[in-house]
């Protein structure tokens, strides 16, 4: 193909992102810098005070922190969670494959409201674990899930699973077969071949997946809206707040410029840092 | 395979299953409010849920909505996915990243972004902004899927077509169109899902009155705690993983949704 | 059937050239092969006569006619891939049918088309399958007769037996010489297979690092090669480096060499094919031209011939092969460890361009 037949062919795709994601996104860099909006442009100075503010104040700082800190735990957790399923599709028999797919693919492919819904009646004051708990004895009175931290990283980390899964079997799917076999003839038991062959090659495909889901989890609204504690405690959140409840359309552009800015540094600048200290063995692969 | 590992997968496999297990069962329960598991059978709830109108309406609109964004994300997509595997010109890769760029980007960040701009141009129509957004983030989608399903063709079969005396656009129509057909259902029905289900981008740019579906269940939520949300979501969940089934026959639904 | 001409016609692909000034003149109804090793910018030349290449510079005539900046479709070419490249959600007849009917040539006179295409490769039954149906063997031979149903001016084959094993590839190479005879179609075809090159060429022209080296009919590239290049692609065997010697002749090292041709300027290398060296037990007799003593170093047995490698007394750095059938050798000689005299004939030795 021509080289100018195929810029043809792109041009409408990229005037597209141009459009819808480029000029938004401008637009949206713009309010951030402007002291304020009249109407529904912004006004005023041209100004940095409200990236001052954000990366300045105590208050600020510390829900960034927070958020951080959240996303990091969602994604340990998720890696733990996600390898042994990724394992076991693995090695799986092929005639599974499909179910399986469609299994570890599911928190994907039904809506966040509908799986928050469920959350809320397993993890509610009446819920499902609730209940058991109080039949059991195990607890005299419900125990608070619901609105908690923990329902947080319960209803991220089930979110962001399938992409965990999903890089973990590439890597292990671009492992020699033979390898295993190899160590096993050479007496390797089953946990030491797990340890020094697999988990190793594993390695590029945890890599992969942690920065999908980190990026994912500290960009996440509506888990943190719909089952965390009530005030602003994620990023999302207190963006969410800025422009909803205070009509600081301004500040609230500046913390979603911070946070688009964390979020590709995350995406770009760790698979860097990866390729850099050797953990991908081939060249890097780009984020899905 | 070990006794441990097997037991491991299936705590997972509870995990994921558990919130849509429980929200299809109490779907079915015959009290009045969420019950797990579920006391007695009953479908009036189904009954329930299709007589408000606050979902009927946004599941026609949601309907509509991921209609609209298919149909136009597809053209673009197939166009541009053609152009990036058969073409050869520098910046290739920058333009494939820009492409799928709208996966990079958190979708707070482009509601609001896509809010601000559109209100600035004095676009206050919240089906146009609802198109935009919504095509915007199918498009990825569609443009992998078939990115895919062209690397896997063999360019000597167009090749071929062309020397027996095809013009470029009947080879394209003739011979690479069929064989990537299935590459492309595929992507459109998973495109077709991404903005059925969608909540992040869609909760920036509805409106009181103009609502898709599953912003109308989260905000009945709010305020209604009764099952017919679940038995709305059950229907929800079907519509979707009958989607997800026929993409995985049709092309496996890994290469969608890549990693 | 047409001819085809190629003028100095160059590609680059970066810094690097694939094609390289390549000038070329295939006769209406002759079979040329391309033959060269992996990179030697054969299939470029081919794709560029397809038109599936942009030549930088240069030319490229069908029949006469310059089609250099034609369009693909344009060309009325017929090509054959390795890949069989068949349209796998069509039948075979509609794969045979497809280049008629962008001729917009269709009804009975295409049906009758296709049928007379699907007989030449003996595939008259099996127009209502799939090509996923056929064999591999079946599959080219589809791909063949969609490629000269359309009566081209040109046959184009890229290695098309390259994925075929040897007993069907050699089965397919006696149907398509047979048939591009018969019809007397204009073929070039791309091969690194030298042996295959010989079987099916009226003429084979030898290829490296994107230049032809010569030019020849297959006994001339096998027999009389002119460049160091195309004597060791050929498996010449033994390619020595000489000086002038006394009275028009040559050395190398310390044996004398004598070729019954007169070079134009003293060449730098010679070859001698191993299959004409002569192996017998050492005499000890005194040096003579186109004599070497030496040491058998090991024998290959390899079916009808055994090859091997004698170290020369008098220029111990050269080991030289020698091929004889294994039924007539000298048993004596042929012993691992023995003292063997190798002699050749003044028309065995090829002088070299370098």
């Amino acid at each position: 193909m021509r080289r100018g037949t195929a810029l043809l062919l792109l041009a409408p795709a990229v005037l597209l992102i141009a459009a819808l994601l480029g000029a938004p996104l401008a637009w949206l860099v713009r309010f951030s810098v402007h002291e304020g909006q009249v109407g529904v442009a912004p006004a005023g100075a041209l100004t940095l005070a409200h990236y001052a503010k954000a990366l300045g104040d105590g208050f600020y700082l510390e829900v960034f922190a927070r958020t951080l800190g959240m996303a990091l735990v969602i994604t340990l957790v998720s890696a733990v969670v996600s390898y042994p399923l990724a394992h076991f599709m693995w090695q799986a028999p092929r005639r599974w494959r499909a179910a399986l797919t469609i299994l570890a693919l599911s928190p994907l492919l039904v809506s966040i409201v509908v799986s928050s819904y469920g959350w809320m009646v397993i993890l509610g004051d009446q819920g499902v674990v609730n209940r058991a708990l109080l039949a059991t004895g195990l607890a005299s009175r419900p125990v608070k899930l619901m609105y908690t931290d923990l329902a947080i990283v319960v209803g991220l980390v089930h979110i962001v699973m399938p992409f965990m899964t999903l890089s973990i079997l590439a890597a292990l799917e671009r492992i020699d077969p033979l390898l295993g076999e190899a160590a096993a003839t050479l007496g390797a038991p089953r946990w030491r071949i797990l340890w020094h062959v697999t988990l190793p090659l594993a390695l590029p495909g945890i890599a992969a997946g942690t920065t999908i889901v980190f990026s994912l989890a500290i960009s996440s609204y509506v888990t943190p809206a719909v089952l965390g504690p009530s005030g602003s405690n994620f990023i999302t959140t207190l963006i969410w707040q800025q422009f909803t409840q205070l009509m600081n359309w301004s500040f609230g552009s500046a913390l979603a410029a911070l946070l688009l800015a964390l979020s590709l540094a995350v995406v770009f600048g760790y698979v860097r840092l990866l390729t850099a200290a050797g953990v991908f063995g081939g060249p890097g692969r780009g984020a899905a | 395979m070990t006794a441990l590992h097997r037991l491991v997968v299936a705590l997972v496999a509870a995990f994921i299953l558990a919130p849509i297990v429980v929200v299809v069962a109490v779907s079915l329960t015959d009290s009045p409010i969420p019950e797990f598991p579920p006391r007695g059978l009953t479908l009036r709830w189904y009954a329930h849920a299709l007589s408000e109108d606050v979902f009927t309406t946004s599941a026609l609109n949601s309907l509509w909505l991921a209609t609209i964004a298919t149909a136009l994300a597809t053209p673009l997509a197939l166009a541009a996915a053609y152009g990036l595997v058969r073409g050869r010109f520098r910046g290739r890769d920058a333009i494939q990243t820009l492409l799928l760029a709208p996966l990079v980007v958190p979708s707070l960040v482009i509601g609001l972004a896509i809010l601000l701009a559109f209100s600035g141009m004095g676009v206050r129509d919240v089906g146009a902004r609802l198109v935009g957004a919504h095509v915007l983030i199918t498009f990825p989608y569609m443009v992998r899927t078939i990115l895919a399903s062209l690397a896997r063709l063999d360019p000597a079969v167009e090749e071929v077509a062309r020397t027996l005396g095809a013009s470029a656009l009947r080879c394209f129509v003739l011979v690479t169109l069929p064989l990537v057909r299935p590459g492309v259902v595929a992507g459109m029905l998973f495109a077709f899902i991404v903005s059925f289900d969608n909540v992040s981008l869609s909760l920036f740019l509805t409106n009181a009155r103009t609502n898709t579906l599953p912003i109308a269940i989260l905000n009945y939520v709010e305020y209604n705690f009764d099952p017919s949300v679940a038995a709305i979501s059950t229907m929800l969940v079907a519509f979707s993983l009958g989607a997800a089934l026929l993409v995985e026959r049709l092309v496996g639904l890994r290469r969608v949704v890549g990693g | 059937m047409a001819t085809v001409e190629l003028r100095d016609l160059a590609k680059s692909f970066g810094a690097a050239a694939a094609v390289d000034r390549v000038s070329l003149n295939v006769p209406s109804g002759a079979f040329v092969t391309l033959l060269g090793p992996s990179g030697c910018g054969k299939t470029t030349t081919l794709r560029a006569i397809a038109g599936l290449v942009e030549p930088d510079s240069g030319a490229i005539l069908l029949g006469g006619e310059d089609v250099t900046r034609a369009p693909i479709h344009r060309r009325d070419i017929g090509m054959v891939f390795q890949s069989h490249a068949l349209f796998p959600h069509m039948t075979v007849a509609a794969n045979v049918g497809f280049g008629l009917r962008m001729r917009g040539i269709g009804g009975a006179d295409r049906d009758a088309r296709v049928r007379e295409a699907l007989a030449l490769v003996r595939l008259e039954a099996f127009g209502d399958r799939f090509p996923a149906q056929l064999s591999g063997g079946q599959q080219q031979r589809v791909a063949l007769a969609r490629a000269l149903v359309i009566r081209p001016r040109v046959l184009l084959l890229d290695e098309p037996f390259g994925a075929l094993d040897r007993k069907l590839r050699e089965a397919m190479q006696q149907e398509l010489r047979e048939l591009t005879r018969r019809l007397g179609a204009t073929a070039i075809f791309v091969t690194h297979d030298q042996e295959e090159a010989m079987i099916l060429s009226d003429s084979v022209a030898v290829m490296n690092a994107g230049r032809i080296e010569q030019v020849d009919d297959p006994a001339g590239v096998f027999e009389r090669p002119r460049t160091r290049f195309v004597a060791d692609f050929m498996g010449m065997g033994n390619v020595l480096a000489v000086e002038a010697g006394a009275t028009g002749s040559m050395r190398h090292g310390g044996i004398e060499l004598r070729a019954d041709a007169d070079a134009a300027a003293p060449p730098r290398h010679v070859a001698i094919r191993a299959e004409r060296v002569a192996l017998r037990p050492a005499t000890g007799a005194p040096p003579e031209p186109n004599a070497a003593e030496g040491t058998l170093l090991d024998a290959v047995y390899h079916g009808s011939l055994t090859t091997g490698r004698v170290r020369l007394d008098a220029a111990p750095s050269t080991t030289m092969l020698v091929r004889e059938a294994s039924a007539t050798q000298d048993a004596a000689g042929w012993r691992v460890g023995a003292r063997v005299r190798l002699s050749w004939t003044a028309s065995a030795v090829r002088m070299l361009e370098d």
